[in-house]
């Protein structure tokens, strides 16, 4: 349980599942992503049977996560970030279940999202995900060392950083050789910005603590605090240990820098 | 041939356009120097606590620290008032970040406001003690709920 609230908190899951702005209740959904593909709105994930997850299998729940479909069978939007999701461990995906599992049903109907044409078409999402669906889990990289691929790990799946940093193509998938070069089209609008170790457009001037202070408290190297959709994310990765932040930098900083957009 | 008082009707109407526009022209102008106003104030935050910072982790120069908390006080008192109505980032693109929420949710802007206002002046308390470790605390507090609260609700980096 206490591994599962871990993951919830890396993950963030309560950005997309809960309307904070709305003061929506937890995890009961309703809350708006504005994407250039239309505006998604976070389902009800609270364990309530008739509107939630409640009437989910355990099995259904990895589904989601590691393929990106739902309990009917149905491909999802990768506006749900399977894409990254799929790279957690089978382990991983039972301890969030189970806390989910645990948390308080909330009856809340799921809005329907408003996706532009023609993407609206959901068969649509076969041939995106043959063009850009790599199923995981992530195998551990044997040529770095076990924190470098725990930072990796909760970069890549679990906080899912490149969902919102890296630059994407027309189709909306992620451009993986540009790898957290930053999105100026980011959800909502928002500018992601570029976090390769660029010298000139990344963080490539700062230190690792420069970056396990941002995760931990917002406050970035010239004492500015982090706004808007980074800010949810530090309320996340603030639960992390300082170890996990650690190892999330030391990934970062060993990343291809990339002068980007 | 226009009627004297047509013609004065006229050329009334005429200086009241002028006038008008001046008047709104100024009016821009006054609302552009608020938002350079404020981002100045901004700026001036990100310093002082540079200096505060450089205190709490190094224990050198406690008067300069004190010195600094006294002018985020200070600024804290002032913030509330820098907000007037149509200098949001919709209004001014590319120039102002404040979101325009900020004007939708006055009541919860000026109470993460006050949130600063507290923080700040618990911060001083400790500096003027030259009680690093409480400083410490006081620093991480004013980060998390004061400048964070605020620009993860009501701040939109589009610049």
């Amino acid at each position: 349980m206490k591994r599962g609230a871990y993951l919830f908190a890396a993950a963030d899951c309560a950005s997309c599942h809960t309307d904070v702005k709305n003061n929506g209740k937890p995890l009961a959904g309703g809350r708006a992503l504005a994407t250039p593909f239309g505006t998604f709105y976070g389902p009800n994930i609270s364990p309530d049977p008739k509107t939630g997850i409640g009437d989910w299998t355990e099995a259904q729940f990895h589904r989601a996560l590691r393929e990106g479909i739902n309990e009917h069978g149905r491909y999802m939007y990768p506006v749900f970030p399977f894409t990254s999701f799929t790279g957690m461990s089978d382990a991983d995906i039972s301890d969030l279940w189970a806390f989910l599992r645990a948390q308080a049903p909330v009856e809340q109907r799921n809005k329907r999202h408003e996706v532009s044409f023609p993407f609206n078409f959901r068969f649509g999402l076969v041939f995106w995900r043959t063009l850009f669906f790599r199923e995981g889990p992530l195998a551990p990289d044997p040529a770095h060392d076990a924190e470098w691929n725990r930072g990796r790990y909760l970069a890549d799946a679990v906080a899912h950083c490149g969902e919102c940093h890296t630059p994407r193509n027309f189709l909306g998938a992620m451009k993986t050789s540009e790898a957290y070069a930053g999105n100026p089209a980011g959800p909502d609008g928002q500018k992601a910005p570029n976090i390769t170790p660029d010298p000139a457009k990344g963080i490539g001037k700062w230190s690792l603590d420069d970056i396990e202070t941002v995760l931990k408290t917002g406050q970035l190297p010239d004492f500015d605090f982090v706004g808007s959709g980074m800010a949810e994310v530090v309320k996340g990765t603030s639960e992390l240990t300082d170890a996990d932040r650690h190892a999330i930098a030391v990934y970062l900083k060993s990343l291809k820098p990339i002068p980007g957009s | 041939m226009m009627k004297k008082s047509l013609q004065f009707g006229a050329a009334a109407a005429a200086v009241a356009v002028v006038i008008g526009m001046g008047a709104v022209a100024t009016m821009a102008e006054d609302l552009a120097a608020v938002v350079k106003e404020r981002q100045g104030l901004m700026k001036q935050q990100s310093d002082d606590l540079k200096v505060i910072k450089a205190y709490i982790d190094g224990g050198t120069d406690q008067a300069a620290a004190v010195e600094k908390a006294k002018s985020l006080t200070a600024i804290s008192a002032k913030l509330p008032e820098v907000w007037p109505a149509g200098t949001s980032s919709k209004d001014f693109p590319g120039k102002s970040n404040a979101k325009p929420d900020i004007w939708q949710d006055m009541t919860k802007f000026k109470a993460t406001l006050a949130t600063v206002k507290a923080a700040d002046e618990k911060l001083l308390e400790a500096l003027e003690k030259g009680d690093r470790a409480a400083a410490g605390a006081a620093f991480g507090d004013l980060g998390k709920n004061g400048c964070g609260a605020c620009h993860g609700s009501f701040r939109e980096k589009l610049t």
